[in-house]
Protein backbone atom coordinates (compact mmCIF):
# COMPACT_ATOMS: atom_id res chain seq x y z
CA UNK A 1 0.00 0.00 0.00
CA UNK A 2 3.02 2.27 0.42
CA UNK A 3 3.18 2.57 -3.36
CA UNK A 4 -0.42 3.77 -3.49
CA UNK A 5 0.21 6.38 -0.81
CA UNK A 6 3.34 7.56 -2.62
CA UNK A 7 1.36 7.87 -5.84
CA UNK A 8 -1.39 9.75 -4.05
CA UNK A 9 1.24 12.09 -2.61
CA UNK A 10 2.84 12.72 -6.01
CA UNK A 11 -0.58 13.41 -7.47
CA UNK A 12 -1.31 15.94 -4.75
CA UNK A 13 1.97 17.87 -4.91
CA UNK A 14 0.80 20.51 -7.39
CA UNK A 15 -2.34 21.27 -5.37
CA UNK A 16 -0.37 21.05 -2.12
CA UNK A 17 2.04 23.75 -3.29
CA UNK A 18 -0.93 25.98 -4.05
CA UNK A 19 -2.43 25.17 -0.64
CA UNK A 20 0.85 26.00 1.07
CA UNK A 21 1.06 29.30 -0.78
CA UNK A 22 -2.51 30.24 0.23
CA UNK A 23 -1.97 29.19 3.86
CA UNK A 24 1.29 31.14 4.03
CA UNK A 25 -0.29 34.23 2.48
CA UNK A 26 -3.43 34.19 4.63
CA UNK A 27 -1.47 33.06 7.69
CA UNK A 28 0.98 35.94 7.36
CA UNK A 29 -1.93 38.35 6.86
CA UNK A 30 -3.43 36.98 10.07
CA UNK A 31 -0.18 37.31 12.01
CA UNK A 32 0.28 40.87 10.74
CA UNK A 33 -3.30 42.17 11.10
CA UNK A 34 -4.49 39.95 13.95
CA UNK A 35 -8.13 40.22 12.80
CA UNK A 36 -10.41 37.73 14.63
CA UNK A 37 -12.74 37.16 11.66
CA UNK A 38 -9.75 36.29 9.50
CA UNK A 39 -8.62 33.76 12.09
CA UNK A 40 -11.93 31.88 12.05
CA UNK A 41 -12.05 31.87 8.28
CA UNK A 42 -8.40 30.84 8.07
CA UNK A 43 -8.77 27.77 10.30
CA UNK A 44 -11.87 26.53 8.48
CA UNK A 45 -10.43 27.12 5.00
CA UNK A 46 -7.11 25.43 5.84
CA UNK A 47 -8.59 22.02 6.58
CA UNK A 48 -11.18 22.17 3.83
CA UNK A 49 -8.53 23.25 1.30
CA UNK A 50 -6.34 20.35 2.48
CA UNK A 51 -9.28 18.09 1.79
CA UNK A 52 -9.36 19.45 -1.77
CA UNK A 53 -5.68 18.53 -2.13
CA UNK A 54 -6.44 14.85 -1.46
CA UNK A 55 -9.44 14.97 -3.78
CA UNK A 56 -7.40 16.60 -6.55
CA UNK A 57 -4.94 13.71 -6.41
CA UNK A 58 -7.83 11.27 -6.77
CA UNK A 59 -9.13 13.19 -9.78
CA UNK A 60 -5.75 13.27 -11.49
CA UNK A 61 -5.33 9.53 -11.02
CA UNK A 62 -8.78 8.91 -12.44
CA UNK A 63 -8.03 10.79 -15.65
CA UNK A 64 -5.71 8.01 -16.95
CA UNK A 65 -5.86 4.24 -17.21
CA UNK A 66 -4.08 4.05 -13.87
CA UNK A 67 -7.37 3.21 -12.13
CA UNK A 68 -7.48 0.09 -14.27
CA UNK A 69 -3.75 -0.61 -14.16
CA UNK A 70 -3.47 -0.48 -10.37
CA UNK A 71 -6.02 -3.31 -10.16
CA UNK A 72 -3.48 -5.53 -11.93
CA UNK A 73 -0.81 -4.82 -9.31
CA UNK A 74 -0.44 -6.87 -6.11
CA UNK A 75 -2.85 -4.80 -4.06
CA UNK A 76 -6.38 -5.55 -3.02
CA UNK A 77 -9.22 -3.29 -4.03
CA UNK A 78 -9.92 -2.42 -0.41
CA UNK A 79 -6.32 -1.23 -0.03
CA UNK A 80 -6.73 1.11 -2.99
CA UNK A 81 -9.75 2.69 -1.28
CA UNK A 82 -8.01 2.64 2.11
CA UNK A 83 -4.98 4.47 0.69
CA UNK A 84 -7.25 7.23 -0.60
CA UNK A 85 -8.93 7.67 2.79
CA UNK A 86 -5.61 7.60 4.64
CA UNK A 87 -4.23 10.18 2.25
CA UNK A 88 -7.33 12.33 2.82
CA UNK A 89 -6.88 12.19 6.59
CA UNK A 90 -3.15 12.96 6.35
CA UNK A 91 -3.74 16.09 4.26
CA UNK A 92 -6.36 17.32 6.74
CA UNK A 93 -3.89 16.86 9.60
CA UNK A 94 -1.31 18.82 7.58
CA UNK A 95 -3.81 21.64 7.01
CA UNK A 96 -4.74 21.73 10.70
CA UNK A 97 -1.10 21.76 11.84
CA UNK A 98 -0.20 24.59 9.47
CA UNK A 99 -3.18 26.70 10.50
CA UNK A 100 -2.49 25.97 14.19
CA UNK A 101 1.05 27.33 13.77
CA UNK A 102 -0.22 30.63 12.38
CA UNK A 103 -3.00 30.86 14.96
CA UNK A 104 -0.41 30.36 17.71
CA UNK A 105 1.86 33.01 16.16
CA UNK A 106 -1.06 35.42 15.96
CA UNK A 107 -2.00 34.81 19.60
CA UNK A 108 1.64 35.29 20.66
CA UNK A 109 1.89 38.55 18.69
CA UNK A 110 -1.49 40.07 19.47
CA UNK A 111 -2.48 38.37 22.71
CA UNK A 112 -5.62 36.34 23.15
CA UNK A 113 -8.30 38.61 21.81
CA UNK A 114 -9.90 35.77 19.91
CA UNK A 115 -11.19 33.14 22.29
CA UNK A 116 -13.72 33.98 25.01
CA UNK A 117 -13.49 30.46 26.42
CA UNK A 118 -9.73 29.92 26.34
CA UNK A 119 -9.54 26.25 25.39
CA UNK A 120 -13.08 25.62 24.25
CA UNK A 121 -13.21 28.10 21.38
CA UNK A 122 -10.03 27.07 19.52
CA UNK A 123 -10.87 23.41 20.16
CA UNK A 124 -14.34 23.85 18.66
CA UNK A 125 -12.95 25.81 15.73
CA UNK A 126 -10.33 23.20 14.85
CA UNK A 127 -12.74 20.29 15.42
CA UNK A 128 -15.45 21.78 13.19
CA UNK A 129 -12.85 22.57 10.57
CA UNK A 130 -11.39 19.03 10.58
CA UNK A 131 -14.87 17.49 10.78
CA UNK A 132 -16.14 19.45 7.77
CA UNK A 133 -13.04 18.44 5.80
CA UNK A 134 -13.62 14.79 6.73
CA UNK A 135 -17.30 15.01 5.77
CA UNK A 136 -16.23 16.29 2.35
CA UNK A 137 -14.31 13.09 1.74
CA UNK A 138 -17.12 11.04 3.28
CA UNK A 139 -19.45 12.28 0.57
CA UNK A 140 -17.07 12.72 -2.36
CA UNK A 141 -15.45 9.28 -2.55
CA UNK A 142 -18.52 7.01 -2.45
CA UNK A 143 -20.43 9.24 -4.87
CA UNK A 144 -17.48 9.39 -7.27
CA UNK A 145 -16.81 5.66 -7.07
CA UNK A 146 -20.48 5.10 -7.78
CA UNK A 147 -20.82 7.57 -10.62
CA UNK A 148 -18.60 8.49 -13.56
CA UNK A 149 -15.41 10.25 -12.59
CA UNK A 150 -15.87 12.84 -15.33
CA UNK A 151 -18.57 14.46 -13.22
CA UNK A 152 -16.32 15.00 -10.23
CA UNK A 153 -16.25 18.84 -10.32
CA UNK A 154 -19.97 18.71 -9.58
CA UNK A 155 -19.32 16.04 -6.93
CA UNK A 156 -16.78 18.30 -5.24
CA UNK A 157 -19.27 21.14 -4.94
CA UNK A 158 -22.01 18.81 -3.73
CA UNK A 159 -19.61 17.30 -1.21
CA UNK A 160 -18.53 20.69 0.11
CA UNK A 161 -22.10 21.90 0.50
CA UNK A 162 -23.09 18.59 2.06
CA UNK A 163 -20.15 18.70 4.48
CA UNK A 164 -21.02 22.24 5.63
CA UNK A 165 -24.65 21.17 5.96
CA UNK A 166 -23.67 18.14 8.04
CA UNK A 167 -21.56 20.21 10.42
CA UNK A 168 -24.32 22.79 10.87
CA UNK A 169 -26.88 20.02 11.25
CA UNK A 170 -24.95 18.16 13.96
CA UNK A 171 -24.17 21.40 15.81
CA UNK A 172 -27.85 22.39 15.65
CA UNK A 173 -28.96 18.98 16.99
CA UNK A 174 -26.44 19.18 19.86
CA UNK A 175 -27.51 22.73 20.72
CA UNK A 176 -31.16 21.72 20.51
CA UNK A 177 -30.47 18.84 22.89
CA UNK A 178 -29.37 21.42 25.46
CA UNK A 179 -32.26 23.81 24.71
CA UNK A 180 -30.00 26.36 22.93
CA UNK A 181 -28.59 27.64 26.24
CA UNK A 182 -24.92 28.42 26.90
CA UNK A 183 -23.09 25.16 27.65
CA UNK A 184 -21.21 24.35 30.80
CA UNK A 185 -17.71 22.88 30.41
CA UNK A 186 -18.84 19.23 30.82
CA UNK A 187 -21.72 19.80 28.37
CA UNK A 188 -19.39 21.44 25.87
CA UNK A 189 -16.76 18.67 26.04
CA UNK A 190 -19.47 16.04 25.76
CA UNK A 191 -20.94 17.79 22.71
CA UNK A 192 -17.59 18.21 21.00
CA UNK A 193 -16.80 14.55 21.72
CA UNK A 194 -20.08 13.58 20.07
CA UNK A 195 -19.21 15.71 17.03
CA UNK A 196 -15.75 14.15 16.75
CA UNK A 197 -17.20 10.66 17.19
CA UNK A 198 -19.83 11.28 14.50
CA UNK A 199 -17.12 12.60 12.13
CA UNK A 200 -15.02 9.50 12.66
CA UNK A 201 -17.97 7.10 12.38
CA UNK A 202 -19.08 8.80 9.15
CA UNK A 203 -15.52 8.56 7.81
CA UNK A 204 -15.37 4.83 8.55
CA UNK A 205 -18.86 4.28 7.20
CA UNK A 206 -17.97 6.15 4.04
CA UNK A 207 -14.84 3.98 3.66
CA UNK A 208 -16.88 0.79 3.95
CA UNK A 209 -19.45 2.05 1.43
CA UNK A 210 -16.70 3.10 -1.01
CA UNK A 211 -15.01 -0.27 -0.54
CA UNK A 212 -18.26 -2.04 -1.31
CA UNK A 213 -18.92 0.03 -4.42
CA UNK A 214 -15.32 -0.29 -5.64
CA UNK A 215 -15.23 -4.05 -5.10
CA UNK A 216 -18.02 -4.42 -7.66
CA UNK A 217 -16.77 -1.88 -10.13
CA UNK A 218 -15.68 -2.92 -13.61
CA UNK A 219 -12.75 -1.21 -15.33
CA UNK B 1 2.16 -29.61 -21.02
CA UNK B 2 0.70 -27.49 -18.22
CA UNK B 3 -0.86 -24.15 -18.93
CA UNK B 4 0.08 -20.86 -17.35
CA UNK B 5 -3.32 -19.48 -18.35
CA UNK B 6 -6.50 -21.33 -19.16
CA UNK B 7 -9.95 -19.96 -19.90
CA UNK B 8 -12.96 -22.26 -20.02
CA UNK B 9 -16.34 -20.98 -21.22
CA UNK B 10 -15.82 -17.45 -19.97
CA UNK B 11 -18.80 -15.20 -20.59
CA UNK B 12 -19.45 -11.57 -19.86
CA UNK B 13 -22.37 -9.44 -20.96
CA UNK B 14 -22.59 -5.64 -20.84
CA UNK B 15 -26.18 -4.68 -20.33
CA UNK B 16 -25.61 -1.08 -21.50
CA UNK B 17 -24.18 -1.94 -24.92
CA UNK B 18 -25.49 -5.45 -25.35
CA UNK B 19 -21.98 -6.66 -26.20
CA UNK B 20 -21.14 -10.09 -24.82
CA UNK B 21 -18.18 -12.42 -24.59
CA UNK B 22 -19.56 -15.88 -25.25
CA UNK B 23 -17.94 -19.00 -23.88
CA UNK B 24 -14.36 -17.94 -24.46
CA UNK B 25 -12.01 -20.89 -24.08
CA UNK B 26 -8.29 -21.11 -24.80
CA UNK B 27 -5.12 -22.19 -23.08
CA UNK B 28 -1.66 -20.70 -23.02
CA UNK B 29 1.09 -23.21 -22.20
CA UNK B 30 4.26 -22.32 -20.29
CA UNK B 31 7.08 -21.06 -22.49
CA UNK B 32 4.89 -19.80 -25.29
CA UNK B 33 3.49 -16.65 -26.81
CA UNK B 34 -0.13 -16.41 -27.83
CA UNK B 35 -1.30 -13.76 -30.24
CA UNK B 36 -4.87 -12.70 -29.53
CA UNK B 37 -6.29 -11.23 -32.71
CA UNK B 38 -9.52 -9.53 -33.56
CA UNK B 39 -10.93 -6.34 -35.00
CA UNK B 40 -11.75 -3.33 -32.82
CA UNK B 41 -14.56 -4.17 -30.42
CA UNK B 42 -14.17 -7.92 -30.94
CA UNK B 43 -13.69 -8.50 -27.21
CA UNK B 44 -9.91 -8.68 -26.77
CA UNK B 45 -9.72 -6.08 -24.02
CA UNK B 46 -12.81 -7.49 -22.34
CA UNK B 47 -11.19 -10.92 -22.26
CA UNK B 48 -8.02 -9.44 -20.78
CA UNK B 49 -10.12 -7.51 -18.25
CA UNK B 50 -11.76 -10.78 -17.15
CA UNK B 51 -8.37 -12.51 -16.88
CA UNK B 52 -6.97 -9.69 -14.75
CA UNK B 53 -10.10 -9.26 -12.65
CA UNK B 54 -10.58 -5.64 -13.66
CA UNK B 55 -13.87 -6.91 -15.06
CA UNK B 56 -16.06 -9.42 -13.30
CA UNK B 57 -17.01 -12.34 -15.52
CA UNK B 58 -20.55 -13.70 -15.54
CA UNK B 59 -19.57 -17.35 -15.85
CA UNK B 60 -16.74 -19.71 -16.71
CA UNK B 61 -13.37 -20.30 -15.14
CA UNK B 62 -10.02 -18.60 -15.60
CA UNK B 63 -6.97 -20.30 -14.17
CA UNK B 64 -3.68 -18.48 -13.81
CA UNK B 65 -0.76 -20.65 -12.72
CA UNK B 66 -3.33 -23.45 -12.32
CA UNK B 67 -5.60 -21.61 -9.90
CA UNK B 68 -8.39 -19.07 -10.08
CA UNK B 69 -7.35 -15.57 -9.10
CA UNK B 70 -9.49 -13.37 -6.94
CA UNK B 71 -8.91 -9.93 -5.48
CA UNK B 72 -7.11 -11.33 -2.43
CA UNK B 73 -4.50 -13.20 -4.48
CA UNK B 74 -1.92 -10.45 -4.46
CA UNK B 75 0.95 -12.94 -4.60
CA UNK B 76 -0.40 -14.23 -7.90
CA UNK B 77 -0.41 -10.74 -9.34
CA UNK B 78 3.29 -10.38 -8.45
CA UNK B 79 3.87 -12.84 -11.30
CA UNK B 80 1.85 -10.96 -13.90
CA UNK B 81 3.13 -8.03 -15.91
CA UNK B 82 0.59 -5.94 -17.76
CA UNK B 83 0.83 -3.35 -20.51
CA UNK B 84 -2.25 -1.59 -21.80
CA UNK B 85 -2.45 0.51 -24.90
CA UNK B 86 -2.14 4.22 -24.03
CA UNK B 87 -1.74 5.85 -20.63
CA UNK B 88 -0.92 3.11 -18.17
CA UNK B 89 0.45 5.44 -15.51
CA UNK B 90 -0.46 8.77 -13.92
CA UNK B 91 0.75 11.49 -16.25
CA UNK B 92 2.11 13.65 -13.43
CA UNK B 93 4.85 11.12 -12.66
CA UNK B 94 8.22 10.67 -14.28
CA UNK B 95 9.96 7.29 -14.58
CA UNK B 96 11.95 7.90 -11.39
CA UNK B 97 8.83 8.60 -9.31
CA UNK B 98 6.99 5.78 -11.02
CA UNK B 99 9.76 3.45 -9.85
CA UNK B 100 9.21 4.73 -6.29
CA UNK B 101 5.51 3.91 -6.60
CA UNK B 102 6.15 0.48 -8.09
CA UNK B 103 8.78 -0.34 -5.46
CA UNK B 104 6.01 0.11 -2.91
CA UNK B 105 3.69 -2.23 -4.79
CA UNK B 106 5.84 -5.14 -6.00
CA UNK B 107 7.91 -7.24 -3.63
CA UNK B 108 10.12 -8.34 -6.52
CA UNK B 109 10.65 -4.88 -7.99
CA UNK B 110 14.13 -4.78 -9.55
CA UNK B 111 15.40 -1.23 -9.75
CA UNK B 112 18.59 -2.16 -11.60
CA UNK B 113 16.62 -3.97 -14.27
CA UNK B 114 14.21 -1.05 -14.57
CA UNK B 115 17.07 1.44 -14.98
CA UNK B 116 18.63 -0.84 -17.59
CA UNK B 117 15.35 -1.05 -19.49
CA UNK B 118 15.00 2.75 -19.38
CA UNK B 119 18.52 3.07 -20.80
CA UNK B 120 17.88 0.42 -23.47
CA UNK B 121 14.66 2.16 -24.49
CA UNK B 122 16.38 5.57 -24.32
CA UNK B 123 13.84 6.96 -21.85
CA UNK B 124 14.76 9.91 -19.66
CA UNK B 125 13.87 9.02 -16.08
CA UNK B 126 13.28 12.67 -15.18
CA UNK B 127 10.93 13.44 -18.05
CA UNK B 128 7.27 13.71 -17.06
CA UNK B 129 5.10 10.96 -18.52
CA UNK B 130 2.64 13.57 -19.82
CA UNK B 131 5.31 14.72 -22.30
CA UNK B 132 5.98 11.19 -23.59
CA UNK B 133 5.01 10.18 -27.11
CA UNK B 134 2.79 7.14 -27.50
CA UNK B 135 5.78 4.98 -28.34
CA UNK B 136 7.66 6.17 -25.25
CA UNK B 137 4.61 5.45 -23.09
CA UNK B 138 4.45 1.92 -24.44
CA UNK B 139 8.17 1.39 -23.87
CA UNK B 140 7.80 2.62 -20.29
CA UNK B 141 4.89 0.23 -19.80
CA UNK B 142 6.99 -2.67 -21.03
CA UNK B 143 9.93 -1.63 -18.85
CA UNK B 144 7.67 -1.56 -15.77
CA UNK B 145 6.02 -4.85 -16.68
CA UNK B 146 9.39 -6.59 -16.96
CA UNK B 147 10.99 -4.95 -13.91
CA UNK B 148 9.19 -7.06 -11.33
CA UNK B 149 10.19 -10.37 -12.94
CA UNK B 150 6.73 -11.61 -13.93
CA UNK B 151 6.14 -15.11 -15.22
CA UNK B 152 3.25 -14.06 -17.42
CA UNK B 153 3.08 -10.93 -19.55
CA UNK B 154 -0.30 -9.71 -20.72
CA UNK B 155 -0.05 -7.06 -23.38
CA UNK B 156 -3.08 -5.30 -24.80
CA UNK B 157 -2.06 -3.71 -28.12
CA UNK B 158 1.31 -2.96 -26.56
CA UNK B 159 3.24 -2.72 -29.81
CA UNK B 160 0.76 -0.53 -31.65
CA UNK B 161 2.45 2.82 -31.00
CA UNK B 162 5.97 1.70 -31.80
CA UNK B 163 7.95 2.31 -34.96
CA UNK B 164 9.09 -0.80 -36.88
CA UNK B 165 12.66 -0.63 -35.51
CA UNK B 166 11.53 -0.43 -31.90
CA UNK B 167 8.87 -3.09 -32.51
CA UNK B 168 11.57 -5.42 -33.74
CA UNK B 169 13.61 -4.78 -30.56
CA UNK B 170 10.59 -5.28 -28.31
CA UNK B 171 9.69 -8.51 -30.08
CA UNK B 172 13.24 -9.74 -29.41
CA UNK B 173 12.72 -8.87 -25.72
CA UNK B 174 9.53 -10.96 -25.77
CA UNK B 175 11.30 -13.91 -27.38
CA UNK B 176 14.06 -13.72 -24.74
CA UNK B 177 11.40 -13.59 -22.04
CA UNK B 178 9.87 -16.95 -22.99
CA UNK B 179 13.21 -18.62 -23.75
CA UNK B 180 13.45 -20.59 -20.51
CA UNK B 181 10.01 -22.22 -20.92
CA UNK B 182 8.86 -20.84 -17.55
CA UNK B 183 7.41 -17.61 -18.90
CA UNK B 184 4.57 -16.88 -21.30
CA UNK B 185 3.01 -13.95 -23.08
CA UNK B 186 -0.55 -13.19 -24.10
CA UNK B 187 -0.28 -10.51 -26.73
CA UNK B 188 -3.35 -8.90 -28.20
CA UNK B 189 -2.54 -7.03 -31.38
CA UNK B 190 -3.87 -5.73 -34.63
CA UNK B 191 -0.42 -5.98 -36.15
CA UNK B 192 -0.52 -9.54 -37.36
CA UNK B 193 2.99 -9.33 -38.83
CA UNK B 194 4.30 -9.03 -35.24
CA UNK B 195 2.41 -12.14 -34.28
CA UNK B 196 3.74 -14.05 -37.24
CA UNK B 197 7.25 -13.27 -35.99
CA UNK B 198 6.88 -14.25 -32.36
CA UNK B 199 3.66 -16.09 -31.57
CA UNK B 200 3.47 -19.83 -31.02
CA UNK B 201 -0.32 -19.81 -30.91
CA UNK B 202 -2.82 -17.49 -32.51
CA UNK B 203 -6.38 -17.11 -31.29
CA UNK B 204 -8.94 -15.19 -33.30
CA UNK B 205 -11.88 -13.50 -31.63
CA UNK B 206 -14.81 -11.98 -33.47
CA UNK B 207 -17.95 -10.41 -31.98
CA UNK B 208 -17.17 -11.88 -28.59
CA UNK B 209 -16.58 -15.43 -29.77
CA UNK B 210 -13.43 -17.41 -30.43
CA UNK B 211 -13.54 -18.35 -34.07
CA UNK B 212 -10.18 -20.06 -34.36
CA UNK B 213 -7.31 -20.98 -32.04
CA UNK B 214 -4.34 -22.79 -33.53
CA UNK B 215 -0.59 -23.13 -33.43
CA UNK B 216 0.93 -20.46 -35.65
CA UNK B 217 2.96 -23.00 -37.63
CA UNK B 218 -0.22 -24.88 -38.42
CA UNK B 219 -1.85 -21.70 -39.65
CA UNK B 220 1.08 -20.85 -41.86
CA UNK B 221 2.06 -24.29 -43.11
CA UNK B 222 -1.16 -26.30 -42.88
CA UNK B 223 -3.86 -23.73 -43.54
CA UNK B 224 -4.22 -22.38 -47.05
CA UNK B 225 -6.51 -20.33 -49.21
CA UNK B 226 -8.02 -21.75 -52.38
CA UNK B 227 -8.87 -19.37 -55.21
CA UNK B 228 -12.01 -20.98 -56.61
CA UNK B 229 -14.36 -20.17 -59.41
CA UNK B 230 -18.01 -20.16 -58.41
CA UNK B 231 -18.56 -23.51 -60.09
CA UNK B 232 -15.57 -25.11 -58.34
CA UNK B 233 -16.75 -23.74 -55.02
CA UNK B 234 -20.22 -25.26 -55.42
CA UNK B 235 -18.65 -28.69 -55.88
CA UNK B 236 -16.47 -28.44 -52.79
CA UNK B 237 -17.04 -30.59 -49.74
CA UNK B 238 -18.46 -28.19 -47.13
CA UNK B 239 -16.62 -30.03 -44.35
CA UNK B 240 -13.31 -28.86 -45.86
CA UNK B 241 -14.25 -25.19 -45.73
CA UNK B 242 -13.29 -23.13 -42.69
CA UNK B 243 -14.46 -19.83 -44.17
CA UNK B 244 -14.96 -18.28 -47.57
CA UNK B 245 -15.23 -14.86 -49.07
CA UNK B 246 -16.82 -13.96 -52.37
CA UNK B 247 -14.77 -11.62 -54.55
CA UNK B 248 -15.64 -10.17 -57.96
CA UNK B 249 -14.46 -13.11 -60.07
CA UNK B 250 -13.60 -15.81 -57.56
CA UNK B 251 -14.22 -17.11 -54.09
CA UNK B 252 -11.37 -17.28 -51.59
CA UNK B 253 -11.79 -20.38 -49.45
CA UNK B 254 -9.89 -20.91 -46.24
CA UNK B 255 -9.08 -24.56 -45.65
CA UNK B 256 -7.36 -26.26 -42.73
CA UNK B 257 -5.34 -28.85 -44.64
CA UNK B 258 -3.32 -27.63 -47.55
CA UNK B 259 -1.88 -30.97 -48.68
CA UNK B 260 -5.30 -32.61 -48.55
CA UNK B 261 -6.74 -29.79 -50.67
CA UNK B 262 -3.97 -30.07 -53.21
CA UNK B 263 -4.68 -33.80 -53.55
CA UNK B 264 -8.46 -33.55 -53.48
CA UNK B 265 -9.10 -30.45 -55.57
CA UNK B 266 -6.94 -30.67 -58.67
CA UNK B 267 -6.93 -27.58 -60.83
CA UNK B 268 -7.70 -25.11 -58.06
CA UNK B 269 -4.97 -22.68 -57.05
CA UNK B 270 -3.98 -23.29 -53.42
CA UNK B 271 -1.97 -20.46 -51.85
CA UNK B 272 -0.23 -20.25 -48.52
CA UNK B 273 -2.04 -17.82 -46.28
CA UNK B 274 -0.91 -15.06 -43.95
CA UNK B 275 -2.41 -14.42 -40.51
CA UNK B 276 -3.76 -11.17 -41.87
CA UNK B 277 -5.61 -12.94 -44.66
CA UNK B 278 -6.94 -15.59 -42.29
CA UNK B 279 -8.33 -12.83 -40.08
CA UNK B 280 -9.96 -11.10 -43.05
CA UNK B 281 -11.50 -14.35 -44.28
CA UNK B 282 -12.81 -15.22 -40.84
CA UNK B 283 -14.13 -11.75 -40.09
CA UNK B 284 -15.27 -10.48 -43.47
CA UNK B 285 -16.12 -13.83 -44.99
CA UNK B 286 -18.72 -16.41 -44.16
CA UNK B 287 -18.12 -19.53 -42.20
CA UNK B 288 -19.23 -22.88 -43.50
Amino acid sequence: MIGLLRNSFYGAIRSAVLLLFIILAVGLALVITGRPTLLTLFVIISAVAASFVAISSFRRESSTKWSKYELTTPVRRKDIVKAQYISHAIWIVCGIILSAIFVALSVIRHGNGYFFYELRDPLALFCFSAGTALFMGDLFYPITYFMDTDKNEVMMIISLLGAVGLTFGIVWILNAAYGFKPLSDPEFYFSISIYIAVSIVFFLLSYFISKLIYSRKDY
Amino acid sequence: MTNILELVNVSKRFSETGFALCNISFALPYGSIMGYVGENGAGKTTTIGCILNTLSKDSGTIELFEREMNDKDTALREDIGVVYDGDNFPRYLNAEKLANVMRGLYVNWDDDLFQKQLADFKLDKNQKIKTYSKGMTMKLGIAVALAHHPKLLILDEATSGLDPVMREEILDVFLDFVQDEKHSILLSSHITSDLEKVADYITFIHEGEIILSEQKDDLIYRYAVMRCKFEQFSKMDKADIVAYRKRDYQIDVLIADKSMAERKYKGIVVDTVSVDEIMLLLVKGERA
